[in-house]
C-alpha cells in the first residue's frame, strides 16, 4: 500500500502556480527521486509535499487523510523534512540541534524523556555523529553538518523523510557517505525516502523511483532504467546524453553528454 | 574544555552566578545613594518593622525603585532575546525597532486626554502602543518582497520612533505636558510606587512565563522556517504567541521606566557568549542579566553625580551605543 499521493495538486508562490494539476504516488519503502532542470518545480513540490508550501486546489494525501487538514505535529510524527542546505545552526551543539528532533514528542516544557534521549543518541550513532555530541554544531564540516541535520530528521522517527538536495556543497566522498546513510535507512529500516538530487548518476544509482520534472509537470516516473535514457533526458534536459552502464551497481548511467544540436529547445 | 560541558551545566552555572551578582549589586544599589544608609538597616527594612528615617527611605524609596529595575531590566533583556530569535536579526530590540516609541505616546496621549485614568488602562495602553508601534515597523519592512536587512530595520524602526515621540511631543505641547513627559524618561525609575509595581509587576511575570514556555519553539523557529514547519511547529500561531509577550514586556517596562533602547540588545548578546543559542537557556538568562544591568545603571545614575541624578537613558547608551556599533560589525555577512 502506497501512504502518499497528490491528485490533481496546484500550488506555487503568490500568483504563478509552479505546478499543475500533479498526480504522483511516492512508493512505500522505497526510494524515491526527483529529478529535473532548474526551475521545473522539483524543490517546490518537496516543499508541498511537506506542508511547507499550502497548495491552491487539489489535494495531498497521507494515509488517505489531506495533510493540509491534518494536525502539524501528528505529521511531524509521520514525516521528516530536510530543507535545501539549513541555514548555520549558530551555536547550538550537535546534541541540543539533534534533540530538536523530538519536538512532535514533547509537551510545552520540551522536557527530555529516556526515550528520547536513547532516540537520539541512536540518531546520532547511526550517522556517525556521536563524538561531536558537545561541540558546536557550525565549528562541523559540511558534510559533517550535513549528517547532523539528518540525525535530527531522524530523531523525528518517522517512516518518511525527505531530502532536499542533500549532497549540494559537499565533496565526492562526503556525498556518497550521505547516500550510503540513506539506502541503509532505506534497506535496514524500512524507511521511504524522497529526495530531490542534482547528479543523474547518484539519482540512478541510489533511486528505486524516479519522477523526471519539466515546467512543472512529471515527463515520466518509472525505475532508473526507464527514466535514465537518452530520449527522456532529451526532453527534460535537453540533453543529448550517451547512456552505459554503472561497472559498480549495475545501473544505467550518463557517461556524457551534449547539448542537443541546433540550439536549446522550448 | 569548555566546549565539552554540558550545556545544562553551564546554564545552571550561569544563572546561579547571576544570581549572586544580582543580589550583591541589589545591596549595593540598597546602600549607596543621596542618604547615607548601613547595611543593618537595609536589613532591618527588608526583615523588620522597625521604623526609622533611614529605614524608611528604603522602603518606601529605594526599595520600590531597585524591584522596578529587576523587573524592566528582566522584561527589556527578554523581550529583546524574543526579537531577535523571532526576526533573526542581531539588531533587534524593543528600542530600536519602535514599539518603545509606540508605548511611549499612546501613554503621552492617554496622561493628557484622560489625566485619571487608572492604572491598569495606562498599562493597556501601553500594550496598545507597543503593538502598533512595532506592527509600524515590520509593515514598513513587509512593503518589499524581499526581507530588509537588519540595519535598515533599524532604520525603518528609528523613522517610526521619531514619527511616534513628535506625535508624543505634540500631544505634550498641546496639552501644556511637555515637562511631565521629559521628567518620566529623564528620571528614569525615580518616583517609583509601590502601587505602580504591584500592577505591572503581575503583566511582567506573565510576559517571562510566557517567553519561557515559548524558548524551544524559539529557538527552532530562530534556526529555519521550513525546519520549524518540518518538526510539527505552528509558526504563525508561535510568532503571533511571541508577539503577544513582547509588547506585555515591552509595555510594562516603558510604563516603569519610559523609553529605553539598547538594554534588549546588549543582554541576550552577552548571554549567548555563555550558553550558546538555545533559547531555553538564553530567555532565563536574559531575565537575570537583563535585571543586573538595570540595576547597576540605575545606581550609577544615582552615584555619579549625587546628590543629582544623571539620567539612566545616558548611563545606558553609554554602554548602549558602541555595543551596536560591535554587532553591526561581528555580525556583518554571518548569519543575518
Amino acid at each position: 500500500m502506497d501512504r502518499l499521493s497528490t491528485a490533481d495538486v496546484s500550488f506555487g508562490y503568490d500568483d504563478t502556480l509552479v505546478i499543475k494539476d500533479l498526480n504522483i504516488t511516492i512508493p512505500n519503502k522505497k526510494i524515491t527521486t526527483i529529478i529535473g532542470s532548474n526551475g521545473c518545480g522539483k524543490s517546490t513540490l518537496l516543499k508541498a509535499m511537506t506542508r511547507i508550501l499550502p497548495y491552491q486546489t487539489g489535494g495531498i494525501f497521507l494515509d488517505g487523510k489531506e495533510i493540509s487538514t491534518e494536525h502539524t505535529k501528528a505529521l511531524a510524527k509521520k514525516m521528516a523534512i530536510l530543507p535545501q542546505a539549513p541555514e548555520g545552526a549558530h551555536g547550538l551543539t550537535v546534541g541540543e540541534l539533534v534533540s530538536y528532533g523530538r519536538f512532535p514528542y514533547q509537551s510545552m516544557l520540551g522536557h527530555l524523556s529516556k526515550k528520547d534521549h536513547d532516540v537520539i543518541n541512536w540518531a546520532l550513532e547511526v550517522t556517525g555523529t556521536s563524538r561531536f555530541k558537545y561541540k558546536a554544531a557550525d565549528a562541523l564540516s559540511g558534510g559533517q553538518r550535513q549528517r547532523v541535520w539528518i540525525a535530527m530528521a531522524l530523531a523525528q522517527e518517522t517512516d518518511i523523510i525527505f531530502l532536499d538536495e542533500p549532497t549540494t556543497y559537499l565533496d565526492m566522498a562526503h556525498q556518497l557517505e550521505v547516500l550510503e546513510l540513506l539506502e541503509r535507512l532505506n534497506k535496514e529500516e524500512g524507511r521511504t525516502i524522497v529526495m530531490v538530487l542534482h547528479d543523474l548518476n547518484h539519482a540512478a544509482r541510489f533511486a528505486d523511483h524516479i519522477i523526471a520534472l519539466k515546467e512543472g509537470t512529471i515527463v515520466r516516473a518509472g525505475s532508473p532504467e526507464t527514466i535514465i535514457h537518452s530520449d527522456i533526458l532529451k526532453e527534460v534536459f535537453q540533453i543529448d546524453a550517451v547512456i552505459g552502464k554503472d561497472p559498480l551497481s549495475n545501473k544505467p548511467m550518463c557517461i556524457t553528454y551534449q547539448l542537443l544540436k541546433g540550439g536549446t529547445q522550448t | 574544555m569548555p566546549q565539552q560541558l554540558n550545556q545544562t551545566k553551564r546554564f545552571s552555572i550561569t544563572l546561579i552566578l547571576s544570581l549572586l551578582i544580582l543580589l550583591i549589586t541589589f545591596t549595593i544599589a540598597m546602600i549607596f545613594g543621596a542618604a547615607d544608609i548601613a547595611i543593618r538597616d537595609v536589613l532591618s527594612a527588608l526583615f523588620t518593622t522597625h521604623t526609622n528615617d533611614q529605614i524608611l527611605i528604603i522602603r518606601e524609596i529605594r526599595l520600590p525603585r531597585e524591584i522596578a529595575a529587576i523587573f524592566v531590566g528582566a522584561a527589556l533583556g527578554v523581550a529583546g532575546a524574543m526579537m531577535q530569535g523571532m526576526t533573526r536579526n542581531p539588531l533587534a530590540d524593543p528600542g530600536l525597532l519602535g514599539l518603545s516609541a509606540g508605548a511611549y505616546a499612546a501613554l503621552a496621549i492617554t496622561s493628557a486626554i484622560f489625566p485619571f485614568l487608572n492604572y491598569y488602562m495606562v498599562m493597556v495602553t501601553s500594550f496598545i502602543g507597543a503593538a502598533i508601534g512595532g506592527g509600524l515597523v515590520f509593515g514598513l519592512g513587509a512593503i518589499k518582497r524581499t526581507q530588509l536587512s537588519p540595519v535598515r530595520m533599524v532604520i525603518a524602526g528609528a523613522a517610526i520612533s521619531s514619527f511616534l515621540y513628535a506625535i508624543a511631543e505634540g500631544i505634550g505641547l498641546y496639552f501644556k505636558q511637555t515637562k511631565d513627559m521629559a521628567m518620566w524618561t529623564a528620571g528614569g525609575l525615580s518616583g517609583t510606587t509601590w502601587s505602580q509595581l504591584e500592577i505591572v509587576i503581575p503583566f511582567t511575570i506573565i510576559g517571562i512565563i510566557g517567553a519561557l514556555l515559548l524558548s524551544s519553539r524559539l529557538t527552532i523557529l530562530s534556526l529555519s522556517e521550513e525546519v520549524a514547519v518540518g518538526l510539527g511547529q505552528n509558526i504563525k500561531q508561535t510568532r503571533r504567541l511571541l508577539f503577544l509577550f513582547i509588547i506585555i514586556l515591552t509595555g510594562s517596562a516603558v510604563a516603569l521606566i519610559g523609553n529605553m533602547t539598547f538594554i534588549g540588545l546588549m543582554i541576550p548578546h552577552i548571554v549567548r557568549r555563555f550558553v550558546g543559542n538555545d533559547y531555553r537557556f538564553i530567555i532565563p538568562l536574559s531575565a537575570s542579566y537583563g535585571a543586573i544591568f538595570m540595576v547597576f545603571a540605575d545606581t550609577v545614575s544615582r552615584l555619579i553625580y549625587a546628590p543629582f541624578e544623571t539620567p539612566v537613558v545616558a548611563i545606558v547608551s553609554i554602554f548602549g551605543l558602541p555595543f551596536f556599533l560591535w554587532v553591526v560589525k561581528i555580525k556583518r555577512g554571518a548569519f543575518l
